[in-house]
Parts: C-alpha cells; structure tokens; sequence
C-alpha cells in the first residue's frame, strides 16, 4: 500500500513536469529562447509584421534602425491601417517632421509629385514603399 | 542573452511583486482582518494597483506614481521586518513554479511581438502618453479619448520601471496578472500542494494564448473579473460575507470600471446579482448599490473633470437604441450573432468545460437550485451580447462589429463561468468521501 501511495506522490511530480514540458512545447520555448538569444528587439518586431505589403509596420521600423530616425515622419499608406506614430515613441498624430516622408504602396508614378516638391529618395523597396527626405 | 537574463529577472521580480514578503499583520483592523497570508497579499497586491488608479486620476504622472508605489512598498517591508516577516509553508516552493510560468509565458510574449489593430490604434498610444511622462489631461491628445485607459496605465507603468525601452516588459505584468487571478481563484478547491500545481499549470494551457496578449484589454477584464467570480462565489454561495471579502471585490471591480468601458456594464450586471441574490437585509444591498453606482459615477466625473469625453461609445446614440434594435431585430442577425456566439464558446476551451459542468448541474435539482446566480449570470451576459449587437450603428455595420469583437467580449465575460467547474468538483468531492 504505501510503494502505491509513494507511486501516486511521485506520479504527481511526472504529471506537474509532464505539465511543465506540454506547456513548453505549446510555446515552442525552446525555439522562441534560441530566437530571443540571436536577434534583438527590432529585428524581431520587424519580423512580426508585414514588411511592404498592406501595413508596411516591418518596412516603417526598418527604416527607424536604418536611418535612425528620431522624429516622426509623415507617413502615407494606400492601404487602411492604424496611425504607426507608436513606431517613433509618439501618442499623436501630430508634430510630424515635414521633411521626411515614407510611403507604402505607392508606385513611382506617383514619386513625380514629390520630387517636384524636391525630396529625394534614400530608400525604395521593389518600386512599393519609399523613404524620402527633402533637399535643402 | 542580455535579453533571456532581463526576462527571467523580470519574470521574477514580478513574481515577488506578487508574492510580497509581508506579513498580514501589518494591517489589522476590526472591521477588516485577513486571516490568510494570501488573502493579504492579494488585497495588498490590489491596494498597489488602486494607488496607481488613483495617483493617476490626481492628474500626476508616471515618474511621481512609481516613486510614491516603491515608497509604499518599503513602507509594508519595513513594517512587515517589524513584525516579523511571514513566509508561509511552501512559499519558496509557489514562488519557484509561479515565476517558471511567468518566464515560459514571457519568452512567448517578447518572441512575438506583434501588436493587433485595437492595441496599435488606442491602447499603446495611451500607454505611450503615460510613458513619455504626460497624465491623464493630455488623454485628449490621444484618440479615443472616452475610452478608459488604467490598462494602458499598468502597461507604462512596469515599462518605465524597469528602466527598459522594450513595451512587451509592460505586456509581461498583463500575463502576470493573468496568472495570479488563476492562482487565487485555484485556492477555493482547496488542493494539496502538487494537486495545486497540477490544476495551476491545466488552467494556463486551457485558457492562455498569445491571442489574449496582442496588447488589448480583454486578459486584464478577465483577470479581474476571475478574482471577483471568487468573492462572488464565497458570498453568495458560501454565505461568507464578512466586510473583508467585498472589500476585496470592489477593489477588484474599481479597476474593471477604469480598464475598459464595457467594465461599467460588467459591474452592472453584477449589482443586480448582489440585489437578486445576497442574503442581506434590503438596506445593506442598497448601501452596496450605492457603492456600485459611486463607482460608475467617479469614473465619468473625472473624465469630465478634465475635459474628456466621457461617453461609453462612440458607436452608440443612446438616444436611438430602441431604432438601432427595432431595425436589426430580424431572424438573419438573431442567427448571424448565435452562430458566432456558438462558434466562441468552443474557441475557448475553459469556456466549453464550463458550459459542461454547467449542463450536468442543470439536471441535478439539488445542486442547480444553489447555482441560480451563476445560470442568471450566464443568461444575462448572453442578453447583454445580443443587446451590444443589435445595437450596431449604420457605419461599421452589425456583420463586421460580430466578426470583430464578439470572440473577446465573451472572453471577458467567462471568469465567472468557471465557478460551474469548482461547483461540480466540490460536489463530486463530496459525493466520493
């Protein structure tokens, strides 16, 4: 009776580490750890979205890392999608830097009008997304 | 590597946050007195979040509020050192495996790190504004602004206090809430030690999902919603309503009313089940709906107070509810709604397990006439879905409100439903002995 009763007290800790592994694997801890441990937090976030297709989020912090942007630009989006000033540490859609702007699916037929405007383009990704600034 | 050694002090000190070395003797009134170690720490735990609450609503920002929360904290420790430290049996043993939770749910968090559209739109731009040290009159800035915003509050909070620029260390404290809310409700089965654990680490891998924590709010009303299902259970179904167990109730239900605005229906609904079925004279029920109705009334005077709009809904004219329901009450909506309805309460594994349990009390007569709260809750919250969206305006259309929001609000509202699984156990409990 009591090699079962010490069978059950010890079958509760194979079910609690049982519990333990289901719930790792669920997860994929492991993976997720190996991941964590070889990128950091933009390349992760930046994985995390689409990157120039309806949002453009991976695009928008790419090129916060890229560029190291610290003010917000203006930023124009063909497609609907949340306001990403959080991308830039900002609550409001407000106080944009006018003289930098990053467009999401946009083609270049359309750049015409701002380099009128006389900003140049640092970055363009498959004639889709864009990043430009102005020329003083 | 820097980054698994940050999360796992996170995970916890979080923990410790938690599980607080005090001791209950501290704080000892007539009136008010904690018999149990974890009573006293979930009251103390709750007493933090409402000080958060409430420094934030005097209109201070976030740097003053973790000042004067730390400076609370040293307080109690010191005070606890005076009166001897109480770590109870197994403390070390709970803290171990509650932080080992904590950091396996955390690595999911900060692996995926994507925020849904709600969360991108109105709660990390508020958490955003805590952030950068602003307070609760610059909440016009934001858009949204009538929505309640202490989740974004919390989320901010345990941001800037780690002194790390990565948001998801706020998102953590959201899983840690999570875990604690099923922590303290595992407590009315009154297992052993291992059995405790067993049934802790059942409930995460029912109910947890990364779905819950894309930065909404739904995982924080359902938290605390789950510690008010335990004092709903213990007054009216135990009968135990000493002063200490609605202290804690309301404490709980304070923070629902200023996380979302469907909190101020929540804790509506509520009322009704304490008018309905406390076994209290009419005088102390109307003291508590008073107390209720105190609540819902500071929440709109502060909005008001600081020039924000303090509607519910923006979605809703309260003035054409009647017009809205006359014209979507038609057998095409009335299916459309069950049909999600129906498809939610299997996407939720704990919410099925519930509705079992709540379908085998249903034939027990003698069992089912101690549950009337809960089946009048369930019905009223399924009432209340339906009110919601057949109140769908004009410009998003009742179809889209559905497919977007309905799975979480049933969410929301399932704490109270696993009072049906502890209902049914504790019955079969008996029945076996």
């Amino acid at each position: 009776m009591k090699k079962i009763i010490n069978l059950i007290k010890n079958f509760e800790y194979l079910l609690i580490l049982i519990l333990i592994l289901i719930l790792s694997k669920n997860l994929e801890l492991f993976k997720k750890t190996y991941v964590i441990w070889n990128t950091n937090v933009f390349e992760r976030q930046q994985a995390a979205y689409d990157f120039c297709e309806d949002s453009g989020t991976g695009y928008i912090i790419y090129l916060k890392k890229r560029f190291n942007i610290n003010s917000l630009p203006i930023i124009r989006n063909n497609y609907r999608t949340p306001d990403k000033s959080w991308i830039f540490g900002s609550y409001k859609n407000t106080g944009y830097d006018k003289n930098k702007i990053i467009l999401i699916n946009y083609n270049q037929s359309k750049l015409d009008k701002f380099e009128e405007m006389k900003f140049k383009v640092l970055d363009n990704y498959k004639d889709k997304c864009f990043y430009l600034i102005k020329n003083d | 590597m820097i980054e698994i050694l940050n999360i796992f002090a996170i995970s916890i000190i979080y923990s410790l946050i938690i599980f607080a070395p005090t001791s209950e003797k501290v704080f000892s009134f007539k009136f008010l007195r904690f018999d149990k170690i974890s009573e006293f720490r979930l009251f103390f735990f709750l007493i933090v979040l409402n000080i958060i609450w409430f420094l934030s609503v005097l209109d201070l920002n976030l740097k003053f509020i973790i000042s004067s929360v730390l400076f609370f904290y040293f307080i109690i420790f010191f005070l606890s050192l005076k009166k001897k430290l109480f770590f109870e049996k197994n403390y070390f043993f709970y803290l171990f495996f509650f932080s080992l939770v904590i950091f396996i749910l955390a690595i999911d968090i900060s692996h995926n790190l994507f925020l849904y559209w709600d969360a991108q739109k109105l709660w990390l731009p508020k958490a955003l504004l805590f952030y950068n040290n602003e307070t609760i009159s610059n909440l016009g800035e934001t858009e949204y602004q009538h929505y309640s915003y202490l989740g974004s509050l919390f989320w901010a909070f345990f941001w800037k206090f780690f002194l790390v620029e990565n948001e998801y260390v706020g998102r953590i404290f959201y899983i840690t809430i999570f875990c604690f809310s099923i922590f303290n409700f595992l407590e009315l089965f009154n297992f052993s030690k291992k059995k405790f654990l067993i049934a802790f680490l059942f409930f995460i891998l029912l109910i947890y999902d990364y779905w819950h924590l894309r930065g909404y709010q739904e995982i924080l009303i359902f938290s605390f919603l789950l510690i008010c299902s335990k004092y709903l259970f213990l007054i009216l179904r135990e009968n135990k309503s000493q002063i200490k167990n609605f202290v804690l109730f309301f404490l709980s239900l304070n923070l629902i009313i200023w996380i979302k605005n469907e909190g101020i229906i929540f804790s509506l609904i509520l009322n009704f089940l304490f008018i309905l079925f406390l076994n209290r004279k009419a005088k102390f029920k109307f003291l508590l709906s008073l107390l209720f109705i105190s609540l819902i009334f500071i929440r709109f005077f502060i909005f008001k107070f600081y020039h924000l709009d303090y509607s519910i809904s923006n979605d809703f004219n309260f003035y054409t509810i009647p017009q809205s329901i006359i014209e979507n009450f038609n057998i095409k909506n009335i299916i459309y709604i069950s049909k999600y309805l129906i498809i939610s309460f299997f996407k939720f594994p704990h919410i099925f397990l519930s509705l079992f349990c709540a379908l085998i009390i249903f034939f027990d007569k003698k069992l089912l006439r101690k549950c009337y709260f809960l089946y009048f809750y369930l019905l009223a919250s399924i009432i209340l879905i339906f009110f919601i969206y057949l109140n769908s305006n004009q410009i998003y259309g009742l179809d889209f409100m559905v497919r977007t929001s309905l799975f979480r609000i049933v969410f929301e509202l399932s704490p109270p439903y696993l009072l049906f699984i502890l209902i049914l156990f504790k019955n079969i409990q008996l029945k076996i002995k």
